[in-house]
């Protein structure tokens, strides 16, 4: 059998570097590694190929920008600003819009992409917290992900400061308004931001070494530690049949997953060239170089700051007070430091939350049905609520002039709904779960409803059912439905108080608060019983000559007098 | 400023808003500056000479010959671009992304 | 080898179903349309082969609008630039996408695999024998009853960020006098200049109504001390001048027959106020919506800030253009800890 060129090329290549690095190894290890298969597993793919962008785009860009404060006079092909006194980062960011081939390409490309990284990471977050994805082993990766979500807050903040605009100035300028309302040090640290007074000449220069350096080394970093996590755990997946806690049931990473991921990198790719092909964004040359003086209305931060932006404005003012001659902001405190804390917090310590709540100390590899965890899947419901409350909120002059509304109403509205809207939200989302719990009980219990009645000999009306196959039945009973856990008593048996009762005490009030409020799954005595009645229907129709399965209705089942027949508790 | 940076209108309080100027008369944007319509404060020739309101014209006007980055979603900002990332941006990959875990027929 | 050799997956495995319902095990195989038509396979092959042919195509684009697009100097042909490099480019990356995409969905083979699990967590011999050999280590670094050189070690690494950071960090912040914060260009005399056309005003040209933003006199790159910075001292200094009718204004001092000036530095977090609605005579910063009563003292009516805006006391001098009469009663701008010590 003669080998191709090609194949005595690729040998030839693998024994050169096996021999000086053992490399065999790794690849019998790795190249059939078994992922799962689903739609919402490339969503953190999204988030990774947007940064292989940024990337590549800011390495064009960091050839053309200047990270300079020093000021000049414009003298490109722009008119509008021909003559305009800016900095030499404005100036730089013209020449890559207007004369640099492929440079207003590349800043939208850019920009388009950091959006995107941002959504991506929200969206796949969502999907990790929905599912339980996070729960042991994972809840270090947990964290790394959430430092990586607050580090792309910090590479979208610095980057699109970085052209020295009005719009991001005046962002640059309320940071330090926020940083200066921050006790005993404030000041000094408004210092240490800027250099000295606002704007003084070094934030730019500052800002592009951390956008540039500091911020994605960290990210590469921690995506390395995050990829490696996964590899590492194994990829979770989706309950079904022949799914568990012990095994991977997918596709080899050679060829499927190198040519579905590697695909999907270069559509990623391909959909943020588009968008920046064909829709504006950013055009700093409309808001100008930056001045102290100018601002617009429609003044609003990049999306994933608009959470700030909204708590900054719906904050009533008058909680502001001088103690002992000392200055302490809480309007400006509690939006931008405490409600961003706490949110942050919760969302960090989640996976340990949970982990103290139910006491269960096993590995999960099998994700859940976020109907079968309520509490969980409310809670995240309620937090993205108030979340996107607040987002809204950071735009409500937009909504005041598209919906013509007044512009306090609206702030009105929002600092009533921040507080209404989760809660609410908590509830009718708890509330549908377990009535999708309950639906599933039905169907493992009685099958499918095939819109067929029968009418038996004897005058019974019967509803046929469809009973589920054996994969449909396993799905919706193989899951585990902790309650909330036991605690020992108050005193012991000689009635003395048991020390460490009352942290025991909040963990169960904990426990209650997730697992109280629960449907208890299908016993296999509940099976038994309705397999027996499904028995007991199939016999009755057999004997009158009729198939056991469903039939086609050749009447309307309008007819509801039967829907009462079917069992109903 | 209260009409926005591309002259695309602005909120002001109380359901009061500052509308846009893109598609209005040069002559009646002159009016407008010098005299003071309703909310809007007067700029008389002291404070922005006829050079100057000119100028203004000049630029709105210049924001008629479209955008130079591609379709300009309605001039509203950030806002507008993170709506947009997330509808066609998100959506199309999320779509895409069905689409490759789907099995093939 | 460890003796623990069987698979350790089984310990994962954790069933909640109830008595009787076991694991039906993975759904049957559904062969695809290409796995038994050999038609269909040949035509999945075809797209595939177009697709990465559309990518080529892209590249072969973004060439020729490399030439034959330069940016030029009008909207439209930056536009056009912009446009047919990207569409190019676009094409060029999705067409290697959705060609590979679909390669692996309809011609790879897609019959599902298994493999096992295993926990985490390390075999307890291996646990031992990590335990066994730190063990062995630190016996060996003489460490053990040794607190001298464990206090000096502790003691040297705790010290070790000092003189990283105290340089660090004590540059960065220039010369830390925060008491700037305090005063602005503005003094007794200052003459009013509009901003940024820098020319005087004289009291009789503001006419009720009217809106002017202003700088102080000095604040021009030709004027300015070496030592002041441009922009730092315009971040401090601006004004907004606005003219109501006498009787409107709730007090009167700092004004000249109607004619006031407040700080255009928000007292919330610190953006420029400039949105004036004559009418009503509220003023309205658009970071936040903070609203503030121009005839009441710059008050705060709506919004997060708390504080009013301080006001720029001002009359004319002898030729009858507006100046100031001293600067800033208070620091302008955003509230920080010493403010009022």
């Amino acid at each position: 059998m003669t080998t191709t060129r090609l194949e005595r090329a690729s040998a030839g290549t693998a024994d050169f570097l096996d021999q000086r690095t053992g490399i065999g190894v790794a690849v019998k290890n790795f190249a059939r590694k078994i992922f799962p298969d689903h739609w919402s597993f490339l969503l953190g793919e999204i988030a990774l190929f947007s940064f292989v962008v940024l990337l590549g785009s800011g390495i064009f860009l960091t050839m053309f920008f200047v990270p300079s404060m020093t000021e000049v006079h414009y003298e490109g092909p722009w008119a509008p600003m021909h003559g305009v006194e800016m900095s030499e980062a404005f100036a730089s960011t013209l020449r890559l819009s207007f004369e640099v081939r492929g440079g207003l390409l590349m800043r939208q490309i850019h920009h388009w992409a950091a959006l995107l990284f941002m959504a991506a990471i929200v969206v796949h977050m969502l999907r990790v917290f929905f599912t339980g994805a996070f729960r042991k082993p994972r809840e270090l990766n947990w964290v790394v992900g959430f430092t990586l979500l607050i580090l792309g807050l910090a590479a979208g903040f610095t980057g699109y400061s970085l052209p020295d605009d009005v719009l991001s100035g005046n962002g640059l300028r309320i940071t330090d308004g926020v940083v200066k309302a921050i006790p005993i040090i404030g000041s000094y640290m408004s210092y240490f931001v800027f250099g000295g007074e606002f704007p003084g000449t070094d934030i730019i220069p500052r800002l592009f070494t951390l956008h540039i350096l500091v911020v994605p080394g960290l990210i590469l970093a921690l995506i390395g530690l995050h990829l490696f996590l996964v590899v590492l755990h194994k990829h979770t997946q989706f309950p079904g049949s022949g799914r568990t806690d012990g095994n991977v049931v997918g596709f080899p990473l050679f060829p499927v997953y190198t040519a579905k991921a590697g695909g999907f990198a270069f559509i990623v790719f391909g959909l943020i060239t588009l968008m920046a092909a064909t829709i504006q964004i950013n055009p700093v040359w409309n808001y100008g170089p930056y001045d102290p003086s100018p601002v617009s209305a429609g003044a609003q931060p990049d999306w994933y700051m608009l959470f700030l932006e909204g708590s900054l404005r719906l904050m009533p003012g008058q909680t502001e007070y001088v103690i002992g001659g000392y200055t302490l902001s809480l309007n400006v405190l509690i939006p931008a430091v405490v409600i961003p804390g706490l949110l942050f917090t919760v969302l960090g310590a989640w996976p340990f939350l949970e982990a103290y709540a139910t006491g269960e100390k096993r590995e999960h590899h099998v994700l859940d049905r976020p109907r079968n965890a309520p509490t969980r899947t409310a809670a995240g419901v309620a937090i993205v609520t108030g979340f996107f409350i607040l987002v809204l909120a950071g735009a409500n002059d937009l909504i005041a002039t598209h919906f013509e509304m007044s512009l306090n109403d609206i702030t009105w509205a929002f600092r009533v709904l921040f507080f209404v809207a989760p809660v609410f939200a908590f509830w009718i989302t708890k509330r549908i779960c377990l009535g999708l719990q309950r639906r599933d009980r039905d169907l493992v219990l009685h099958g499918h409803e095939s819109a067929t009645i029968v009418r038996l000999a004897h005058g019974e009306y019967i509803e046929v059912h469809k009973p589920l196959d054996e994969h449909e039945l396993w799905l919706r009973v193989n899951y585990s439905s902790p309650r909330p856990i036991e605690i020992e008593p108050a005193e012991d048996s000689r009635g003395v108080r048991r020390k460490g009762y009352r942290a025991d005490r909040i963990r169960r009030r904990l426990s209650e608060f997730f697992y109280a409020d629960r449907i208890e799954p299908v016993s296999a005595e509940e099976l038994a019983a309705a397999r027996a009645h499904q028995a007991e229907h199939h016999a009755l129709l057999e004997g009158e000559g009729r198939h056991s399965a469903a039939i086609p209705a050749e009447e309307s089942t309008s007819t509801t007098v039967d829907v009462e027949a079917t069992s109903d508790r | 400023m209260c009409h926005a940076a591309s002259g695309a209108g602005g909120a002001l309080t109380q359901g009061k808003y500052a509308p846009s100027v893109l598609n209005t008369d040069p002559a009646a944007i002159y009016t407008a500056m010098a005299t003071g319509p309703q909310s809007m404060p007067v700029f008389n020739d002291m404070t922005l000479t006829p050079e100057e309101k000119r100028d203004i014209i000049a630029f709105i006007d210049a924001q008629k010959e479209g955008a130079p980055g591609g379709l300009d979603l309605g001039q509203i900002g950030p806002v507008g671009e993170g709506m947009w990332a997330f509808i066609v941006g998100m959506g199309l990959l999320i779509a895409c992304a069905v689409w490759i875990g789907a099995k093939s027929s | 080898m460890s003796t623990n050799d069987t698979p350790r997956h089984d310990e994962l495995v954790v069933t909640h179903a109830p008595e009787g319902v076991v694991d039906p095990g993975l759904p049957p195989h559904q062969p695809r349309l290409g796995d038994t038509d050999p038609k269909a396979s040949k035509r999945s092959e075809r797209i595939v082969a177009a697709l990465f042919g559309l990518s080529v195509l892209g590249s072969i684009g973004v060439v020729v609008a490399y030439f034959a697009f330069p940016p030029g100097e009008s909207v439209s042909s930056i536009q056009q630039s912009n446009m047919f490099l990207g569409l190019g480019l676009a094409f060029c990356f999705a067409g290697i996408g959705f060609g590979a995409v679909h390669w692996a969905k309809s011609i790879m083979n897609d019959h599902e695999k298994v493999e096992e699990r295993h926990p985490q967590r390390s075999s307890d011999e291996d646990r031992a024998a990590a335990v066994e050999v730190l063990k062995e280590g630190a016996a060996d670094s003489g460490i053990a009853r040794r607190s001298a050189l464990k206090g000096g070690l502790i003691t040297a690494l705790a010290l070790l960020p000092l003189p990283v950071a105290l340089p660090l960090i004590g540059n960065v912040g220039a010369d830390w006098d925060v008491s700037k914060f305090r005063h602005t260009m503005w003094r007794r005399g200052t003459r009013l200049m509009t901003d940024p056309t820098y020319r005087p005003i004289r009291a009789a040209d503001v006419t009720i109504g009217s809106v002017v933003h202003v700088i102080p006199e000095g604040l021009h790159h030709d004027e300015l001390e070496s030592d002041q910075s441009f922009m730092d001292e315009k971040a401090k200094a601006v004004v907004l001048l606005v003219r109501l009718d006498e009787r409107d204004l709730k007090h009167t001092e700092g004004s000249y027959h109607g004619i006031v000036a407040f700080s255009k530095i928000c007292t919330h977090v610190g953006c420029p106020v400039a949105l004036y609605e004559q009418q009503t005579h509220h003023l309205l910063c658009p970071c936040h919506q903070s609203t503030f009563d121009v005839a009441d003292g710059a008050k705060v009516v709506f919004g997060p800030a708390k504080r009013a805006l301080p006001q720029l006391p001002i009359t004319v001098d002898d030729e009858g253009y507006l100046i100031a009469t001293d600067d800033f009663s208070e620091p302008i701008g955003p509230s920080f800890w010493e403010r009022v010590k």
